[in-house]
């Protein structure tokens, strides 16, 4: 368990750091509308999908990376909190289009994303590995 | 300096959600209802409600709400669940059912974060 929580630290800071940055930078672009946060959650959807659909076996990396890749790094990555009080803030000042807009732009990408990711990993785990 | 409090703060939310969801795995192990990122993102979602109104400082807040917070949720997680019950028939509703929960039930957590403060 230890060196599965420090691969998970690891990785984790490295996660929220990236996303901390792609806020900062998006942010000061689109001040209106949490961009930013669509982007981190579909692209982290889309990565955690990949991952486990199937590059994690192809990779044959072991459980420590595992969990430090999924938990950390696309756990640290992505948020819902964020996400939920973005939601939030936009019902109580009454944006009720953007709040619809941003739920929904997320909800769906990601799911979407995350699904082709799954198939993509899996793709590739069959491409790679003809006796899979 | 500021992406040092980010790092170390999502660091110790995603080995907090790596030691809840290993022990609520479990206990939900006959359970196909994704209770672990569930919780997780639940008790995310009420902390953020109640840091958002109690924190000023800016760096405790990139530490606790950009960094422990977000480390401690999960979208992608999320997303990827939803993906797997809605592949499978007999889960189907589960789909639906796990990403309106999360959905409803974290913005309410929110909003009673926010609204605990007036009682402290």
């Amino acid at each position: 368990m230890l060196n599965r929580s420090l691969s998970v630290a690891i990785f984790g800071a490295i996660g929220g750091i990236l996303r901390y940055l792609l806020q900062l930078y998006f942010d000061a672009r689109f001040p209106s509308f949490p961009l930013s946060l669509i982007l981190i959650n579909v692209l982290g959807a889309l990565l955690l999908g990949i991952l486990t659909g199937g590059l994690l076996t192809l990779l044959d990396t072991s459980d420590t990376i595992n969990v430090g890749l999924t938990t950390g790094l696309m756990g640290g990555f992505t948020t819902f909190s964020t996400f939920e009080l973005a939601l939030l803030n936009q019902l109580t000042v009454a944006h009720f289009r953007t709040m619809i807009i941003f739920l929904l732009t997320s909800v769906i990408l990601s799911l979407i994303l995350a699904n082709f990711g799954q198939f993509l990993g899996g793709k590739l785990l069959k491409h790679y590995r003809k006796d899979w | 300096m500021i992406l040092v409090y980010v790092g170390m703060g999502t660091a110790l939310g995603a080995v907090a959600r790596l030691f809840i969801t290993t022990h609520l795995n479990q206990t939900f192990k006959k359970h196909a209802f994704p209770w672990s990122t569930f919780i997780v993102n639940m008790i995310a979602c009420f902390l953020i409600g109640f840091l958002t109104v109690t924190i000023h400082d800016s760096k405790l807040k990139l530490l606790l709400i950009s960094g422990f917070l977000g480390g401690l949720s999960t979208f992608s997680t999320f997303a990827n669940e939803i993906v797997t019950l809605g592949q499978d028939k007999t889960t189907k509703k589960l789909a639906l059912l796990y990403s309106c929960a999360s959905l409803g039930f974290g913005i309410i957590l929110v909003y009673l974060g926010m609204q605990i403060y007036a009682f402290v």
